[in-house]
């Protein structure tokens, strides 16, 4: 399974697509990092497959 | 080579205690289970470090660990989201990884003896893989290894009826960056997760070699309020005290006792090692604390007697009924009902809790 990932580019914490999807548009999570991240921020590739395949990362 | 600590899941085995923070800042002998995974890392000579975390106590566990400074490591959050599986926790470290060898470890996990033997034994082979396993007596409970004479892995099975050995796997995984190909390629399993041990099967079954190192000394999954007690007593068993605080003169404290500098053993009460007491704790007259017991920061313990238990702090107890064997979480209150009518316990429980009466 492909597992779809976005670093910021400020701190460098890793965000999974799935957290990136739920949000859409979020804070960085990393301590004290303001960098707005965003699911639309994940190359058009990534994007397209987590949508095509929304259900494999659901529980 | 890096380390990549997994803390994530629910903590649902540890409830009520894990309604209010994530399992793996639960004390055992008054440090949060997580950082003794961190102190592993560090002595096998792993200081970059990349943090799992779930949905669950996210910002307690970034808050506790911060940067990694204060515990001469440097810390990169690695934001999973939901438990799709620990194959999928690994697979998010893998920009974090970019290239190296890595130790993935289990958070919620204890190792008498750290992890140098594992990374040690990797290192000395052309491994793609490393596991560590241990000699359980159940082994249908576990995952488990079949390894050759020479402690290379055949095969994994899990909970397996009929077992071809007794090794478990414990959590601790070495790891080059093949395993990603292995996580891209397999698919979850019937319970909706990416497994790591599908993982690894696929880079046997292509041919991968992995090593295997058989753990000595204890290893504990502190997922149970009992394992949490059991992991509190190894702790404490290999105690090195420092009695830093003050002990009035009519106090008896014997065996070894770590009483951090600001706590306080007053007149008239007894503490029979092994022992921690945390800072701004203060055990009060008539108070007997026993061996195995932990209690957290800010507590005050009055006439009462308590052992073998783990209060996590903030704490006040002053039943003078005994407590033995007992997980008491945050700013829990432990009263007495003596003297007052109708005769009986009070009791505010929350859900999940388990009291024997």
């Amino acid at each position: 399974m492909r597992v779809i990932t976005l670093e910021c580019p400020d701190c460098g914490t890793v965000v999974a697509a799935n957290e990136l999807e739920d949000n859409r548009i979020m804070k960085c999570p990393g301590n004290d990092c303001e960098t707005v991240l965003r699911f639309d921020d994940l190359p058009e590739d990534d994007r397209s497959f987590y949508l095509e395949n929304k259900e494999q990362y659901r529980l | 080579m890096k380390g990549v600590l997994l803390a994530g899941g629910t903590g649902s085995r540890l409830r009520p205690i894990t309604h209010t923070g994530p399992k793996q800042l639960v004390p055992v002998a008054n440090e949060p289970v997580i950082q003794y995974a961190i102190e592993d890392f560090r002595e096998a000579g792993i200081t970059e470090i990349g943090v799992v975390l779930g949905n669950k106590g996210r910002e307690a566990i970034q808050s506790f660990l911060g940067d990694g400074s204060e515990f001469d490591v440097e810390i990169t959050y690695i934001v999973q989201g939901r438990p799709l599986g620990l194959a999928h926790a690994v697979g998010c470290a893998e920009s974090f990884v970019d290239g190296d060898d890595f130790v993935v470890y289990l958070g919620d996990n204890m190792l008498n003896r750290g992890i140098v033997d594992v990374v040690d034994g990797f290192r000395a082979g052309e491994f793609d893989a490393g596991i560590a396993l241990q000699e359980v007596d159940n082994p249908t409970q576990f995952g488990i290894a079949d390894v050759d004479e020479a402690g290379r892995v055949t095969r994994l099975i899990e909970k397996p009826d009929d077992p071809p050995s007794n090794l478990a796997l414990i959590g601790i995984y070495v790891f080059t960056p093949r395993i990603f190909d292995a996580i891209e390629a397999i698919e979850p399993s019937w319970r909706g997760e990416l497994e790591i041990t599908d993982a690894i099967q696929h880079l046997l079954d292509d041919g991968g070699e992995i090593d295997s190192q058989v753990v000595e000394g204890w290893w504990k999954d502190t997922g149970k309020p009992e394992d949490v007690l059991e992991a509190n007593r190894l702790v404490l068993e290999d105690l090195e005290a420092t009695r830093a605080g003050s002990i009035d003169a009519d106090a008896k404290v014997e065996g070894r006792v770590d009483l951090a500098e600001s706590a306080r053993i007053e007149s008239d009460a007894v503490v029979r090692g092994p022992v921690s007491i945390a800072e701004n704790t203060t055990i009060e007259s008539g108070t007997y604390v026993g061996p195995y017991t932990a209690i957290g920061a800010n507590s005050t313990i009055r006439n009462t007697h308590i052992e073998n238990s783990v209060v996590v702090g903030d704490t006040e107890i002053t039943t003078s009924g005994r407590i033995i064997d007992s997980l008491i979480g945050r700013g829990a209150a432990i009263g007495s009902a003596e003297g007052q009518l109708p005769e009986g316990r009070r009791l505010v429980v929350g859900e999940n809790s388990q009291l024997e009466l």
